[in-house]
């Protein structure tokens, strides 16, 4: 751990020539480069993708716990949900042969329906204050479990699956950009502030007129919202989704991403998902083993580095220009 | 003294007072806190609420700001009711308030605990927010200009962009009332702003103070333990005793009131 801060802190005078656009773009190339000519083989196209599917699943579970301060320990059944729902359209409505811009259509839509169960259990959670958030969600995703498996025309605890597979390292990077952009951007506006204060203190924080009702309801949409797409991207990755893939072991996971990358940062959540979903395919070879470290780092990171590799800290790069330096400039 | 003089009642057709607390009873569980307490406060006064610990002094500000409601009685907010509105409400109608024990936003700097009171008075809604477009971005500007603009005028502008956790004692108080006034309020509550510091500071604080309330008109209530403060500053004190007010008027009566005298030292002498 200590070995990649440093690395990291070597890397910061490069810092200074970046800019977020310059970084999209110069992906975006790279996303589109990268299959084309078969740049690199197909096992490690397959795990870019997957650290992209679990960045925009960082990011979705750090608005909430790292930035909001409350609790999520239910993100997998947002991801549930976008991920059925994306699936069963691309599968059952739109036909095989349909057109290219189907697919990212179907993954909006998933991500659209993960938002609005988002909103339906965020009304009832946050009508009181205090932890009620980790109970709430920890249920909520037990139900969706349930619900699913109960459900023959999915194909119960079986699974579904017949989905194309239509994720591709493009639409994977495009959506990891929106979702950084869409995040940041609530992150720096009057919400997000709202958000930030409601984390720091909440009875102080409706007591300087923001309604904290309505921006924790807003953030916990817009977090499961992301939640969704990432189950929409993940289903067309591997083309086989069942209850099982969305159980309590994959909102574990989420957690540890967020706080190994660092709690209310956004390049934390890059450096944690990646590093996480790099470390995990690295320990392989200890067979189930490897589910035994999971576990085992987040009680490290707990003692040792509570925050995160960049706990509140954030990399200049993805700031709004006028934000940065703490809105220093004028 | 009549009654009427005491509790400071506006004269008929007088403009309504900017707070009026009529027969405010509260409980908590069997536990009597207040008990039928009247007392207004008008505008563009400097008002002041002492008694001894435990008398109901924060509980009141409480009950005003909307964190407890009232068992029985009402609040006035320049003649309407703000009885048992959400906070955030009753922030927006123009009342804030500072905490007995610090309460900033640590993990923000000084300047997004100022720009972070401007919530209700901006106008973005969330679909402008999350795609940084339509007024967002007039509204970031006009508020970060403005944070800049107060904090510049009361000496804080050196600090904007430290976190706020990292300010000395003194100014942290002084951000908190800030960050009170940020919100626009034409009344703001002070929960003991001089808690802990030594006399040089206090007398800074309270010309801080009054600074504020003349450059903002600002009506302003405070609870204080430190009677220089209150006899020095406010023109109007309520005293409160056993969560009932003992004596109401101005700073020099209420001194020698033997009732007050009673409740501070033990005897009325």
């Amino acid at each position: 751990m200590s070995g990649l801060i440093e690395f990291l802190r070597a890397l910061r005078p490069a810092e200074k020539y970046l800019s977020a656009r310059s970084v999209a773009a110069a992906g975006f190339v790279l996303a589109l480069a990268i299959p084309r000519f078969n740049l690199l083989d197909n096992y490690l196209q397959l795990l870019l993708m997957l650290i992209g599917i679990n960045i925009i699943l960082t990011l979705s579970l750090n608005l909430i716990n790292g930035y909001m301060g409350e609790f999520s320990v239910g993100h997998a059944g947002f991801m549930a949900a976008g991920a059925y729902v994306s699936s069963i359209l691309s599968v059952r409505i739109l036909a095989a042969h349909s057109p290219v811009w189907v697919f990212p259509c179907a993954v909006l839509a998933g991500g659209l329906v993960a938002g609005a169960v988002g909103l339906i259990v965020a009304v009832p959670s946050f009508k009181t204050r205090g932890d009620y958030l980790a109970i709430v969600t920890l249920a909520f995703s037990m139900i969706v479990k349930s619900v699913i498996e109960n459900i023959d025309a999915v194909g119960g605890p079986r699974g579904f699956l017949g989905m194309d597979k239509l994720t591709n390292l493009p639409w994977v990077f495009f959506w990891v950009v929106v979702t950084i952009w869409i995040t940041r951007n609530f992150i720096y506006s009057r919400f997000g502030r709202g958000i930030l204060a409601v984390r720091e203190d909440e009875i102080a924080a409706d007591l300087t007129g923001v309604n904290t009702r309505n921006v924790k309801m807003l953030a916990f949409v817009v977090s499961s919202f992301f939640a969704g797409i990432a189950g929409g991207l993940y289903a067309h990755l591997i083309q086989y989704i069942s209850p099982g893939s969305f159980d309590i072991v994959k909102s574990t996971e989420m957690l540890v991403m967020v706080y190994l990358g660092g709690v209310g940062s956004i390049a934390g959540s890059i450096l944690g998902a990646a590093s996480y979903t790099v470390m995990l395919e690295a320990l392989r070879p200890l067979g189930i083993w490897r589910m035994a470290v999971m576990p085992l780092l987040l009680v490290l990171l707990m003692i040792f580095r509570p925050r995160g590799i960049m706990g509140f800290r954030e990399a200049r790069w993805l700031v709004p220009f006028l934000e940065r330096d703490g809105g220093a400039k004028k | 003294m009549t009654n009427a003089e005491i509790s400071g009642l506006p004269r008929p057709g007088a403009a309504p007072a900017a707070l009026e607390l009529i027969n405010v009873t509260h409980h908590f569980g069997g536990l009597r806190a207040l008990c039928g307490v009247n007392f207004t406060v008008a505008p563009g006064e400097l008002a002041g609420i002492i008694g001894p610990n435990g008398a109901g002094k924060t509980t009141v500000f409480n009950l005003i700001s909307g964190v407890y409601k009232p068992s029985k009685g009402n609040i006035l907010f320049h003649g309407g009711d703000i009885t048992g509105l959400r906070s955030s409400a009753i922030t927006e109608r123009g009342i804030a308030r500072t905490f007995q024990n610090i309460r900033l936003f640590k993990e923000l700097t000084v300047l997004d605990n100022v720009r972070a009171a401007h919530y209700a008075r901006m106008r973005v809604n969330p679909l402008e927010a999350l795609f940084h477009s339509g007024r967002h971005g007039s509204e970031e500007k006009r508020v970060t200009a403005e944070s800049r603009d107060l904090l510049d005028r009361f000496g804080l502008g050196a600090s904007a962009g430290e976190l706020s956790r990292n300010l000395p004692y003194g100014l942290q108080r002084r951000l908190e009332i800030l960050r009170a006034a940020a919100t626009g309020p034409s009344l703001i509550l002070l929960d003991e702003p001089a808690a802990g510091m030594h006399p040089g500071e206090v007398e800074q604080l309270m010309s801080f103070i009054l600074k504020l309330k003349e450059e903002l008109s600002l009506t302003v209530l405070l609870i204080e333990h430190q009677m220089k403060l209150v006899m020095g500053m406010c023109s109007h004190v309520v005293v409160l005793d056993f969560g009932m007010v003992i004596a109401d008027g101005e700073a020099g009566q209420v001194r020698s009131d033997p009732g007050v005298r009673k409740a501070y030292m033990g005897s009325a002498k």
